[in-house]
């Protein structure tokens, strides 16, 4: 076999998994090397990997596909080895510790296998999982992050539940398991309202789907657990759930849904507004997160608009998410790391201490902020573009005027808040203590993604990242003539917008910046919605428990009683009778027991006729209406 | 049709035990002997229902019956014979608790052994006769027989769950009989008589294989299905009655099977030694219980007869309610043994619920989660006893780092939580995957594809009971491995406030303040209560000292006491080693059983259940479990 076709002998996630297995065991240098050459193999399958369904097997008694390589899973997989790789060298120079760097490596190899998937049970199986090892990795660190992980892995659960369901009805419903047309079996008739027509395992998909990606309402576990775990823990999490989140988005959606679109401009204003309003550098970083996977969600939802380039500038920008938003992650965490402080308002000046890590800061900034040339200016553009268009799609009323709005404030906010973290952070004031630069491996690390993040914005390498996500089947299937010269990112109207978001954003900032300070924290929706579902769970589980304890404390006390009239059946009798009317009381002979019923053998009772004859009717009627 | 061959090895898988019991009494005082036989008699069990199997898949049924003895009749009683035959739905029982006596055999030497119990000849000589009684529940040909050895379980269970013999353990025993042999049994028996009765009333034109004249009354599963049906058709008895029988054998199978509300006999047996519960929660009592389940919808009453009845959706929702106030429960639960009662109670409405779908995917996926839940669980029994015997720890709330020294045990615990809460690779997820796609083919009269309300509520509560298994599993690993005996939450975590509450031990660093007695907690999170009125017990030994006991070495032997602190010595828990955390008596059985479990998840396909559960239910059924 050649050695294209060697490539595609293992799935790359059997080669990370047992790369992170050996980590665990091995010393530090040699465990990390062994990840990083297995992130590098999975960057080698996608980009050279031929395309096809690789490892067809039957799972559970399912046809499933184990190892598929087509366009859209090799322009995600190439983002994710790159970053990982960067990430694991981070992590040997960021003193992490081995089975931290194991968990992580068995969190990037379930990523890999989800990206690679080529049916929606696998799809599903990875899915789990991820978010298993991702769990793992966060406990690791201790502490704090402890409680925030079990929080995360019931979130998580809940998402993974889900989308389960989902699939299953859609296979129930005989959608079968492949990937194509998504999730949305034709025979099941849609429920209509709002304005649109879905059906149920469609919403079931959007909701479990929607909590990985960070849904408004589904986002509380984002800043909640991304701050707390290890600097080098926070750059793998930050990457791989989010934009595989969005890679399935794609997949159960491959029409869109203007819902969809809506609800991607809604995350990139909340995740603005609320990142503005932070302290902790992490946390500000984990609603950006959440903003800019708003910009992929919107792009996913236009292709109901009729715009299918909203897709392909989704995944462009989930591409170019991964590399710049682990890059800031990890110049954060640099800062994190040296200085041991996580508020950025205690921080400052650092430019001139650490102007490697500002660089890189600096770096990713720019490419989130999407200045030319960087690469997070070509995939905004093209969302933007996508939100534009449209014109066509009559349902509501003007167009997506309200879409490209909410985006656009989002890129207003998104500078916003970059410029004051970096001028909190690097450039305001003076920093007192003693610090050193990033180490060697993360100087590294930093500096090559962050000069991928140029290079990939510069014209002529942005069309060969973008035809590689034109290959896709599921874009040219929906519309057969676009292609790469579709797109114009570098045209006057994007260069113009670029320009007025800048100076928006730079006259903007001094005006706004002791307001935010002054503010404080604000509390997000997890101040109701995580109290709420704790105390509920809290009451249910006392009601339950409460109320079978006492029908069993009742069902004890009856039996109890039982007992107690089988061993004094004469004084049972006797206070029974002296409950019945006159005419009925059975005749003693022989007065009264005593009362403790203490000589059982003494009764004699004589009933009268009528109640002799009243007591065999009820029970011949009880027989008689039982067996008939 | 299926091919019945006569054959003797029915009745040899259900005597070489009884025989192992002779041999485990007179060899009493040599106890590495003594041990040898129930492993022998294990293996040897297991050899005999392996053989049977590779017929038995391909459609053939070994069929012992007492006419085979020389000088006998077949006919017991009322022309019901006393018959055992091994055929799909008995191999998959028999298979399931032949396999795991094996490795339990070695966990019961390694725990009896561990904690110098008394009475160790009864307790293996009990073992070996409730595994017998077991395959003969698993090959009952009829309700009679059935109902026969399923009495002789609990009664040969009765000195086991007793155990102890104190005060605590007797009551626990005198209600696992009282639920089990007088009230599960009396309704099972008066179910089977009533079956006699109305398949009597059946015309012998109606059934096939009846001559006119003869009678049609009949307890043999299987056969049962058609006399009744005529009778049903024919009007010739209420609807009411049917109901009032299918109830009946339901409930009485039901008990054993710890579906609410008559589960309470489960968390009080509790008190029994650990590898008692794992028997009485994987191997033999429940499964049998679920088994019988299976029996009474999938030959007795058989799936059309159930579904023109409504019984099917009846059952369904008693289990679903049933696992989902089980889970409930479970939450509030500090002592890890009762936490795994009520999952046990909770997973066994799985198998009840599946089975009552009635679709091919269900059964099949209910009737996969036999093997699947009994070995996740037999693990975390096993795990839970190691801990026992090792550091004398029964509360989940003195656990916090003691996955420092039981590295093993406590990562083979977390891979089979996580099964339980159907994390794929591992066993759960493949019989809940059938399960749910069971639920939402439930049809009614909507097209297909279209799952009826009650199939949409059964899967939603499917997948809601998946995410408290996360919700009451997950604490007991995240404390074991990442949380420190001086900064953790306090657990249960249900009865702290929101946000968790500072729980320490104060054993690390600071010597002086260490406890003489070690394990005594300085500030315990909380009180330790728990819910249901009889079970404060255990707990309330808050205060109390065991000057005689010092954390650490086992003990001289004679009787002692259950109630321990357990917990984390001063200095902490001590980091060991996987292989020397404990005896390999107990080490292996847990390293195998999670192994199968985990097998179970990723190739079910080549380990016979799959294929054994798929002829089942399309058997059962008539309809095909592929989608």
């Amino acid at each position: 076999m050649t050695e294209l076709e060697a490539l595609a002998v293992a799935p790359p996630a059997f080669v990370v998994l047992v790369a992170a297995i050996a980590a665990a065991f091995l010393p530090r240098l040699y465990g990390h090397a062994l990840g990083a050459l297995a992130t590098l193999w999975v960057l080698a399958v996608a980009l050279f990997a031929p395309a096809g369904e690789h490892w067809a097997v039957e799972f559970m008694g399912f046809d499933v596909v184990f190892f598929q390589v087509d366009g859209l899973s090799q322009l995600i997989g190439l983002a994710a080895g790159l970053l990982a790789t960067a990430a694991v060298v981070y992590a040997y120079s960021s003193d992490a510790p081995r089975v931290m760097t194991a968990f992580a490596l068995a969190y990037v190899g379930c990523t890999t296998g989800l990206i690679f998937s080529g049916d929606w049970l696998t799809l599903i199986v990875w899915w789990e999982l991820m978010a298993v090892t991702s769990t793992l990795l966060v406990w690791h660190h201790g502490g704090e992050a402890v409680r925030a992980g079990y929080r995360y892995a019931i979130a998580h659960g809940i998402g993974g539940s889900l989308l389960l369901f989902a699939v299953i009805w859609h296979l129930a419903a005989g959608g079968g398991l492949g990937l194509e047309g998504g999730i949305d079996a034709g025979s099941l008739t849609p429920l209509s309202g709002v304005g649109i027509e879905a059906t149920a395992p469609a919403i079931l998909a959007a909701v479990g789907i929607g909590v990985n990606c960070g849904f408004v309402g589904l986002h509380t576990w984002l800043p909640d657990t991304y701050p707390r775990p290890h600097v080098a823990a926070s750059v793998f999490l930050s990457v791989f759930t989010t934009k595989t989140g969005a890679y399935v988005l794609l997949q159960a959606f491959p029409e869109g849904s203007m819902l969809l679109a809506y609800m991607g401009g809604a995350m990139a204003v909340y995740g603005v507004v609320f990142a503005l309003l932070q302290h902790d550098m992490r946390a500000l970083l984990s609603y950006h997160i959440m903003a800019q996977v708003g910009y992929m969600t919107a792009g996913i939802g236009l292709v109901a608009a009729g715009s299918s380039a909203g897709s392909v500038g989704a995944m462009m920008h989930a591409f170019n998410n991964v590399l710049f938003k682990a890059l800031l992650f990890m110049a954060c965490g640099v800062v994190v790391y040296r200085t041991g402080i996580d508020d950025l308002y205690e921080l400052g000046g650092l430019w001139k201490k650490m102007p490697l890590t500002a660089g890189a800061f600096g770096l990713g900034a720019l490419s989130i902020t999407a200045v030319p040339p960087f690469n997070g200016f070509i995939s905004k553009g093209m969302i933007l573009d996508a939100a534009d268009t449209g014109a066509t799609y009559a349902n509501l009323t003007g167009g997506n005027e309200l879409v490209w709005w909410m985006l656009f404030i989002g890129a207003i906010g998104t500078f916003l808040s970059f410029i004051k973290l970096g001028f909190y952070v690097f450039l305001h004031g003076e920093y007192d203590g003693i610090v050193t630069d990033a180490t060697r491996g993360q100087s590294a690390a930093m500096l090559s993604v962050g000069g991928a993040c140029l290079v990939i914005g510069l014209p002529g390498v942005w069309q060969q990242v973008t035809g590689v996500a034109l290959a896709s089947a599921d874009v040219t299937a929906i519309d057969p003539a676009i292609a790469v010269d579709n797109f114009n990112p570098y045209s006057t109207g994007h260069l113009l917008d670029a320009a007025v978001l800048l100076t928006v954003s730079v006259v903007a900032f001094p005006l706004v910046r002791r307001a935010l300070y002054r503010i404080g924290h604000v509390r997000d929706v997890e101040a109701v919605l995580n109290p709420l579902v704790f105390y509920s769970g809290k009451v249910g589980v006392y009601a339950v428990t409460e109320t079978f304890g006492a029908i069993d404390r009742a069902g004890i006390r009856f039996v109890r009683l039982c007992y107690w009239v089988g061993s004094h059946p004469v004084v049972v009798f006797q206070r029974v009778s002296r409950r019945l009317p006159r005419g009925l009381r059975p005749a003693f002979v022989d007065g009264p027991a005593a009362p403790d019923g203490g000589q059982p053998s003494r009764l004699y009772i004589r009933a009268g006729i009528g109640l002799t004859v009243l007591v065999l009717a009820v029970i011949l009627t009880l027989v008689l209406a039982l067996t008939l | 049709m299926t091919e019945v061959v006569a054959d003797w090895r029915p009745l040899a898988a259900v005597l070489v035990s009884a025989l192992a019991i002779a041999l485990i009494v007179a060899s009493h005082r040599r106890r590495n002997v003594r041990e040898l036989w129930s492993v022998l008699a294990a293996v040897a069990k297991f050899a005999i229902v392996l053989s049977m199997l590779p017929g038995v898949l391909d459609g053939r049924e070994y069929r012992w019956s007492m006419g085979m003895v020389p000088g006998l009749t077949d006919e017991f009683v009322f022309g019901v014979d006393l018959a055992l035959r091994a055929d799909q739905l008995g191999m998959l029982f028999a298979v399931l608790a032949s396999f795991l006596w094996i490795f339990t055999a070695f966990y019961c030497a390694g725990y009896m052994r561990g904690l110098s119990e008394p009475n160790q000849t009864r307790f293996f000589a009990a073992f070996a006769a409730s595994l017998s009684t077991a395959l003969g529940i698993a090959f009952a040909e009829n309700l009679l027989v059935m109902f026969l050895f399923y009495e002789l379980l609990s009664i040969v269970t009765y000195p086991l769950v007793a155990h102890d013999e104190t005060d605590e353990a007797r009551v626990a025993g005198r209600k696992y009989l009282a639920y089990t042999f007088f009230g599960g049994g009396f309704l099972v028996l008066g179910g089977t008589v009533i079956i006699y009765w109305l398949t009597g009333l059946a015309d012998p034109a109606d059934v096939e294989g009846v001559e006119a004249g003869e009678s049609t009354a009949t307890v043999q599963f299987g056969e049962i299905a058609e006399p009744l049906w005529a009778v049903f058709e024919a009007g010739a008895a209420a609807e009411l009655l049917f109901v009032v029988t299918f109830g009946m054998l339901a409930l009485g199978f039901g008990t054993k099977a710890a579906i609410m509300p008559l589960h309470s006999w489960l968390p009080d047996a509790m008190v029994a030694p650990t590898p008692v519960s794992g028997l009485l929660h994987a191997v033999a009592v429940v499964k049998s219980g679920a088994f019988g389940v299976s029996r009474v919808v999938l030959d007795v009453f058989e799936p059309e007869l159930t579904a023109a009845l409504d019984m099917h959706v009846a059952l369904a929702a008693l289990a679903a309610f049933s696992f989902l106030m089980a889970s409930f429960i479970a939450l509030r639960k500090d002592n890890l043994k009762r936490r795994l009662a009520y999952s046990t109670a909770s997973q066994l409405s799985y198998i009840i619920m599946g089975v009552a779908l009635l679709v091919p995917a269900g059964v099949a996926g209910g009737l996969l989660h036999i093997p699947a839940h009994a070995f996740m669980k037999l693990t975390l029994f096993f795990c839970a006893g190691a801990i026992h015997v090792e550091t004398h720890t029964d509360d989940i709330s003195k656990m916090a780092g003691i996955g420092k020294r039981m590295p093993l045990t406590m990562s083979a615990f977390a891979v089979a939580a996580a099964g339980m809460a159907g994390i794929p690779l591992i066993a759960g997820f493949v019989s809940k995957f059938y399960m749910l796609v069971g639920s939402i083919q439930m049809t009614g009269d909507a097209a297909i594809g279209e799952p009826t309300a009650a199939g949409f509520v059964f899967a939603s509560a499917l997948i809601i009971s998946g995410i408290m298994n996360v919700a009451y599993f997950w604490p007991v690993v995240y404390t074991a491995f990442f949380e420190s005996e001086d900064a953790h939450d306090a657990k249960p975590l249900v009865e702290f406030p929101y946000g968790g509450e500072k729980a320490s031990y104060g054993v690390l660093g600071r010597g002086g303040e260490a406890h003489a007695d070690g394990g005594e907690p300085v500030t315990d999170g909380g009180s330790t209560d728990d819910s249901a009125g009889q079970e404060e017990r255990e707990d309330s030994h808050t205060g109390e000292h065991h000057d005689d006991h010092e954390h650490g070495d086992h003990h001289e032997d004679g009787h002692h006491d259950h109630h321990h602190h357990g917990g984390a010595p001063p200095g902490g828990w001590v980091r060991t080693s996987p292989r020397e955390e404990s005896t390999w008596l107990m080490l292996l059985p847990i390293t195998v059983i999670v192994t199968g479990a985990v097998l179970l998840g990723i190739v079910p396909g080549d380990l016979a259940f799959l294929d054994l559960v798929v002829e089942i239910a399309e058997a059962a059924t008539g309809g095909e479990v592929a989608v």
